[in-house]
Order: structure tokens, then sequence, then C-alpha cells
């Protein structure tokens, strides 16, 4: 994404200043303490030693010096919370901000995305290797995991399944139920279902979490003739 | 130095390794820090020295917010593992796990609220995090005569604080395991020879260890050991000499 990294950099810069911040507000905040609460008693133990006149001064500024303490702890914890609640603020402004961005590329390149795919069917021999050349080319955008898109013909429905990487069995099997049963929803009267599988990539995802799955289906043609499902599964990369 | 990995990720529970801080930051030695999930709860292992915390904290965030974190487990009693601890207590409610021999020396490091600590006991202790029971092992006298070792019985991984650490200031991270042992013995084994206490400590880790199925060995310092690199590095550890047993009294 052309804007991510302009956004990831200044996530990570605001992250670090603030967070510098209130580093070194707590810092601050525990020298000053301590060296005022120090300083106090170490005048305290001399305070026989002084005259009647200069003990009174010093009452006074004993008494100035009890009110600087609780005057700066008092604003100091106000500051810190405030640090720590910008901080978080910050943190999820940026992500909504990234997420915008995001949505809003995708929708332009799906849109070409699917355009090509779909005014290809039917124009162009070899018309499954098209496709893969055209999901390749998006997925270095978009790091989606599964592609997907049916066509119904007079015979029945044809369902292609596009595999971004090597998938669990479990996880084949998962899509080929969902989209069965997503089509079987939208028609009015049962029709032969063919699906055909490709694998595009050979990134290993077989170490897939699906608790963590996040699937984003997007139907752009809400006719009878066409139907597209496309799934990013939000996966964290496991290293082994 | 290099961004936040994952090294498990399955029903809600997540092993990840937050950060490697930049060298600069730690005097040359650059430092790990961990985070374990489980079902949106964090325990974080290793806070780092003061300075590391605005980009663990930033890492962090990308996984859970900071007051979801309950637990800040410290190895043991050294400045790149607590000096950064001030911080996160005020931005967390964690409790903080360290050996009881520590907690009488932290005070030092100008932190408050100690009732937050939590002394281990020398034998070690469990640690309940939702759905997980994490196992606060005993590796006393390596180097620390207080250290503890985690160990994560879902992902098996055993974060072991100073055990494997290496000193790298020039290493990527790009691939954070270790690749060939014997060459990356030459990077921990001053360390473990000047820091460790005695092959007796050794051997009676490897013994505590012995009955833990781990796959990964993450230290607090340097590569992570796995596969043929972990076997190398507990066969080396066995026949070690090191710390006291390297003293002449003849």
């Amino acid at each position: 994404m052309k804007y991510q990294s302009n956004i990831d950099q200044f996530h990570t810069y605001l992250n670090s200043v603030l967070s510098e911040l209130l580093e070194s507000q707590i810092r601050t905040r525990s020298f000053f303490t301590e060296l005022l609460k120090y300083e106090e008693k170490t005048l305290a133990s001399n305070l026989e030693k002084l005259s009647g006149e200069q003990q009174r001064d010093w009452q006074a500024l004993s008494h100035s010096n009890s009110q600087l303490v609780k005057l700066g702890t008092f604003s100091w914890k106000r500051s810190i919370n405030q640090i720590k609640e910008l901080l978080s603020e910050c943190d999820q402004l940026v992500r909504q901000l990234h997420q915008a961005m995001i949505d809003r590329e995708l929708y332009e390149q799906q849109g070409m995305v699917l355009q090509g795919i779909i005014l290809s069917h039917e124009k162009i021999e070899n018309w499954e290797d098209f496709v893969q050349s055209i999901l390749k080319k998006f997925h270095n955008i978009f790091e989606f995991n599964f592609f997907s898109i049916a066509f119904e013909t007079q015979d029945g429905i044809d369902l292609y399944l596009y595999y971004m990487g090597a998938f669990p069995q479990a996880a084949k099997e998962l899509a080929r139920k969902e989209l069965s049963g997503h089509l079987s929803s939208r028609l009015s009267r049962t029709k032969v279902l063919t699906i055909k599988d490709y694998q595009v990539l050979d990134i290993d995802l077989n170490n897939i979490d699906f608790s963590q799955m996040n699937s984003v289906k997007v139907d752009v043609d809400g006719g009878s003739k066409i139907w597209v499902v496309y799934w990013k599964w939000v996966i964290f990369p496991v290293i082994h | 130095m290099t961004n936040d990995k994952v090294l498990y990720s399955k029903d809600n529970h997540l092993f990840v390794l937050l950060n490697i801080s930049e060298p600069g930051e730690e005097n040359g030695i650059p430092s790990n820090q961990y985070l374990i999930i489980n079902k949106g709860k964090g325990i974080l292992l290793d806070p780092g020295g003061f300075g590391v915390m605005p980009q663990v904290l930033h890492h962090l965030m990308k996984y859970i917010a900071p007051e979801d974190v309950v637990g800040i487990v410290l190895s043991h009693q050294d400045p790149d593992i607590v000096g950064g601890l001030s911080s996160w207590m005020e931005m967390t409610e964690a409790k903080i796990y360290v050996s009881k021999i520590w907690l009488r020396f932290l005070p030092h490091y100008g932190i408050k609220n100690m009732q937050r600590f939590i002394g281990i006991d020398d034998q070690g202790s469990d640690l309940e995090l939702n759905d997980v029971v994490l196992k606060l092992l005993p590796a006393h006298f390596l180097h620390s005569p207080g250290q503890l070792n985690v160990y994560d019985p879902l992902s098996k991984i055993l974060f072991t604080g100073d055990i494997g650490a290496a000193e790298y200031q020039d290493a990527d991270f790009s691939d954070i395991f270790v690749k060939d042992f014997p060459v990356h013995r030459s990077r921990i084994e001053y360390f473990h020879r000047r820091y460790m206490s005695s092959n007796r400590a050794i051997k009676y880790w490897l013994k505590i260890i012995s009955g833990f199925d781990i796959d990964i060995i993450a230290p607090q310092h340097g590569y992570l050991y796995k596969g043929e690199a972990q076997s190398g590095l507990l066969s080396w550890l066995d026949t070690l000499e090191c710390g006291s047993d390297l003293l002449d009294i003849k």
C-alpha cells in the first residue's frame, strides 16, 4: 500500500515520542519527589542548631516544601495519566486511519481485479491461468489467503476456488462447505455444482489458526449469474 | 532492530517475541522481550532496561492494550530487565513475579508499590493465565542466585533468561533462530563460562527441564534455539566447566 509505510512510520514515531515522554515524566517525578523529601529531612535534623528567627523561617520553608510536593504529585499524576490516555487514543486513531486507507485502496483495486476476471471469462483461452496471474499481482498489494468466483451456466454452477498458499485439508473442506452453502442459499432451485481448486502460491499456510480467522465476503454482482467470494483470513505468520 | 515475531499462535494463545532492542540502548548487547497472550490477557517476560520501554510498548500494542498485561515476570534482578519497570508499573496494573530473594533489593531501582510484587519460592511456582498454567521454573545460579525460567505448555517454549544468551552486536536478526550451533557457540562461550556459577547448577537445571517437552528455547539475549541447535546447546551445557569450576585452588 502506498500510504501504509508512511502511516507505519508515523505510528512508530507517535508511540515512541509519547512513551519516551511518559518514561521521562515518571523518572522526573521520582527524582524530584525523593530530592525534596531528602532535603526536608536533612534540614529538619539540623533544626535545633538554628536560632528562633531561623526556625520560624525554616518552618515556613518546610510548609512550602510540603505544598510543593503535594502540588507536584498531583500535577505529575495528572500529566502521566494524560500521556497514557493520549498514547492509547493516538494508537487507536492511527490504527483506524490505517484500516481506512487499506479499505479505500482495496475498494479501488478490487474493482479492477474483479472487472478483469469477469470480463475475461469466456473470452480468454486458459482463463484459469489468467485469473491466477491477476490474483498473484493483487496478492502483492493485499495479502489475502483465498479467492473464489462462481458462474452460473445453463447446466449448473461452476465454482472456482483459488488458494493463495498450501492450505491444510481441513481449511479446504471448510472453504468448500462454506461456499456451497452460500451458493445454495442464493439459488431458488437446486443446481449441479462443479468445484475446481487451484493452489496459486507455494506459501506454507498449514499453521493457520482458525480461531484467528476473519473472512470478508464481497458479492460483486447481486444478479443470478456471478458470485464472488473473497476472503482475508487474518493470521499471524508462525515461524517454525 | 527487529519487528515483533509470533513464535506460536493457536486457539487464542500466542507466544510473541516482541522486540529485540537496539544494541545502542543496552551498551551493545541487544535484549529480547517476550509476551505470552491467552484469551486477550498477557504476561510480559523481562520487559527490558530504561529506554527500551517505548519500542516494546509499540510492539505490544499491536497485540493487546497495556491494561490487559496482567503479569510481568522478571527472570532475575539485572538492570537490563528491571531498569524500565517503573514505567511498566505506571502503564499497567500487572503483578510482578520475581524470585523472592530479590524483593528487598528492587526498591533500589526507585520502585514503589512493592505490594504488587509476588516473591517466588526457590522451588518455583505455577502462574495461571486464563486457560494456561505457566510454569515458573527455578534456574538458580544461572547466572543469578535467584533466576527463573518460564515454560509455556501450549507453545512448548521455554524462556530461559540468561541461559543460552549470546553476545551479538552485529546481527540483523532477520532469522531469529540459531542456524549453526558450533558457529554460534563462540558467541555464548565466554558469557557462560564467566557468568554461570558452576556445572553443578547447570546439571540441576538440566534435570528440571528434562521433564518438559520443549520445542523452542528463548533466551533474553540473541538468537533462539530449536531442533539441532537446541540439543546442541543442552549437550554443550551439560559438560561445560564454568564459574567456580574454573577457580584454581591448588
